[in-house]
């Protein structure tokens, strides 16, 4: 290796672990209890599941298998293969969401764990399942809500 | 002569196809985050670009995403992310290929870098998720080792290619 190798690989080495130790430390930061959890398929918005109770408001009925808000389980619509779906988890303890089962070639989207953050979507890309965390609505009686 | 080179590249196209395939199905799985590989089938652009250049090495990269991408589904998500990564890869590793100072490993640090750059910003548009990008610091830092790695091994390859090549600088 060269002397620009080194001076490269430094550089790059340097960049990546501020960058990984600023994106964790915002993870941490901005996890929500009370965020929404949107679930997509493709573009089309399928489900928004409450992370406060687990209480679940379907979008496209077209798009949704079933739904269990009492054991936490939701099942929608994916892409790969036929009759593919993904099986959406709440955790009503820590107030996250989990991929808990779906078919696809590694499944991945089941070991990317689990998010209460908006900067950790969970995408299941053989599938096109997307879930996506909102920040909560501000409340009614903040003054950045109030629209004179 | 050209018929020489036809057979080495047929070869060697053979060979990054089944690396690509063998990656993807046995290895990817294992990290648990999306776009996560070593680049295996990149040892062989590295290896074509020092060899014959950029024009073949160029084809060979096409023609592997191609032939992927009918294992993996012709226009499916998989196939984009590929042609991507490999895009922004490739154009990464000509230009510090030119740049004085640089050896194969930098090189390939840049290919391993770019495909994951290239990656993420079509995961972000055919999801149309910006959030995604914030996978990209931890895509880089992994993208360190793994392209140290393809990088050596390509450097092995070439040096006990040595004879069949005229001498290169690795």
């Amino acid at each position: 290796m060269k002397r620009n190798d080194i001076k490269l690989i430094a550089v790059l080495t340097i960049v990546a672990l501020i960058s990984v130790v600023a994106v964790q430390l915002l993870q941490r930061s901005q996890s929500y209890d009370d965020g929404i959890a949107v679930v997509t398929h493709g573009s089309t918005e399928v489900l928004r599941i409450d992370l406060k109770d687990g209480s679940a408001l379907v979008m496209d009925e077209e798009e949704v298998v079933s739904i269990d808000e009492e054991a936490g389980i939701y099942i929608v619509k994916g892409s790969y293969g036929d009759n593919n779906t993904v099986t959406i988890g709440y955790d009503n303890a820590n107030h996250t969401v989990r991929v808990l089962d779906e078919v696809s070639p590694q499944n991945i989207c089941q070991k990317q764990g689990e998010t209460n953050t908006p900067l950790k979507p969970l995408t299941c890309l053989p599938n096109e399942v997307v879930i996506r965390i909102e920040t909560p609505l501000p409340a009614p009686d903040d003054d950045d809500a109030i629209i004179y | 002569m050209q018929t020489k080179r036809l057979v080495f590249l047929a070869i060697m196209l053979g060979v990054s196809v089944v690396l690509n395939i063998v990656e993807r199905t046995a290895i990817q799985g294992f990290t648990g985050l999306p776009m996560v590989r070593l680049g295996l089938a990149n040892i062989v652009v590295l290896i074509l670009l020092y060899t014959y250049g950029i024009k073949d090495a160029f084809g060979v990269l096409i023609i592997r995403i191609i032939l992927v991408g009918f294992v993996t589904g012709l226009f499916s998500p998989a196939f984009f992310l590929s042609l991507a990564g490999g895009m922004v890869a490739f154009s990464l590793m000509t230009l510090f290929k030119k740049l004085p100072g640089f050896t194969i490993i930098s090189v390939s640090i840049m290919g391993s870098l770019g495909h994951a750059v290239g990656q993420i910003f079509m995961a972000v548009f055919l999801l149309n998720t910006e959030e995604i990008i914030f996978i990209l610091p931890i895509l880089i830092a992994i993208s360190i080792p793994t392209g140290i790695f393809t990088g050596m091994v390509a450097r092995k390859l070439l040096e006990s290619m040595r004879e069949q090549f005229t001498a290169h600088s690795y």
